[in-house]
């Protein structure tokens, strides 16, 4: 005799607090989540500096702001070498900041913003908008005159530098 | 998500469950899951970077010195190396700790002097080294710092 089946239940969900709630909860992650993956992507241990601010601290625009970050090519071999990564494009450090390609990003970066009339060019080709450059606290320096020097080249002149102005102890 | 679909063949009729009427109910639900899941997944809390404020001279380098010495400025070279695995600054022909360097600069500073830093370095040097430079020229509101830029430069492999 085949065992009787428990009778079907009738299960409800009440859907309007159910989507009420994960509502909220997307506003949430939205509101606070961080999207903003190009400028911060890059993890990295920035300098020390116990000067440095936040913009709004310091009371300085970041409008048309160009993000330059430092990878390293092999994260367990910094003697590996730099990339210089600018909107998930990745570029090889040339000395003296010679990467036509990299140099040619950045002047057709900056052309777009002036031509937007967020600066004027200066008698020596620099702009007044910043460059936000993230550069790793162990990279050697042969690799950041490097990025530095393809800034300046570009006309970024006013530079900020990422830095950790929190107090830890060194490890 | 506990839900039960009533009736056979995953149908939705009119009086078999409480969305009979409104089948696309479950497919707006099954979104609203993926979209939450996948802010969930990506999620990462904003973090506020600060900053370091630096204008570097057009061009990029500092001025040489006779440069300097015709804009009738003065200048303090430092020059950051390494001892032993501990940073040290060469200033004024004696190699100092950045404690004492900082002192230095409080001292010459303090003249009243129109400063222009220059600061040259060693390849291998870590950046946190310069940019200790460069956060205690901020300290000292001295604006004009630059790099001098290393001679000869032409190897990607650091030798």
């Amino acid at each position: 005799m085949p065992a009787k089946l428990p009778e079907e239940t009738k299960v409800e969900v009440d859907m309007v607090p159910y989507i009420d709630i994960v509502s909220l909860l997307l506003l949430f992650l939205v509101i606070t989540g961080d999207m903003t993956k190009s400028a911060t992507g890059v993890k990295m241990r920035l300098p020390r500096a116990d000067q440095a601010q936040t913009e709004k601290k310091l009371g300085i625009s970041t409008d048309g702001r160009i993000v330059v970050q430092m990878k390293a090519k092999d994260g367990k071999n910094p003697e590996a070498g730099y990339f210089a990564v600018v909107e998930n494009h990745q570029y090889d450090l040339v000395s003296g900041g010679n990467n036509a390609s990299l140099v040619g990003y950045l002047k057709e970066q900056v052309d777009r913003r002036v031509a937007k009339g967020l600066s004027k060019v200066g008698e020596s080709g620099e702009v007044s908008f910043p460059v936000k450059l993230r550069i790793p606290r162990d990279a050697p320096m042969y690799q950041v005159e490097r990025v530095v020097m393809t800034c300046a080249k570009a006309g970024l002149v006013n530079v900020h530098y990422a830095a950790d102005n929190k107090d830890r102890k060194e490890e | 998500m506990a839900r039960k679909r009533i009736g056979s063949g995953g149908g939705h009729d009119e009086g078999e469950g409480g969305h009979g009427d409104r089948p696309w109910v479950y497919f707006m639900v099954d979104c609203f899951m993926l979209i939450t899941e996948f802010f969930v997944l990506s999620f990462k809390f904003k973090t506020e970077e600060v900053i370091l404020p630096h204008k570097l001279p057009p061009g990029g380098t500092v001025p040489s010195r006779s440069q300097a010495m015709l804009d009738k400025t003065e200048t303090l070279s430092v020059h950051v190396l390494r001892s032993g695995n501990q940073p040290m600054y060469e200033v004024m022909k004696q190699q100092v700790s950045l404690a004492q360097l900082s002192s230095t600069m409080t001292t010459t500073v303090s003249n009243g002097k129109s400063f222009t830093v220059r600061v040259s370095y060693e390849r291998a040097v870590p950046w946190e080294d310069v940019m200790a430079v460069f956060n205690e020229c901020s300290k000292l509101k001295i604006e004009k710092v630059g790099l001098v830029p290393l001679r000869g430069e032409p190897t990607d492999n650091g030798s």
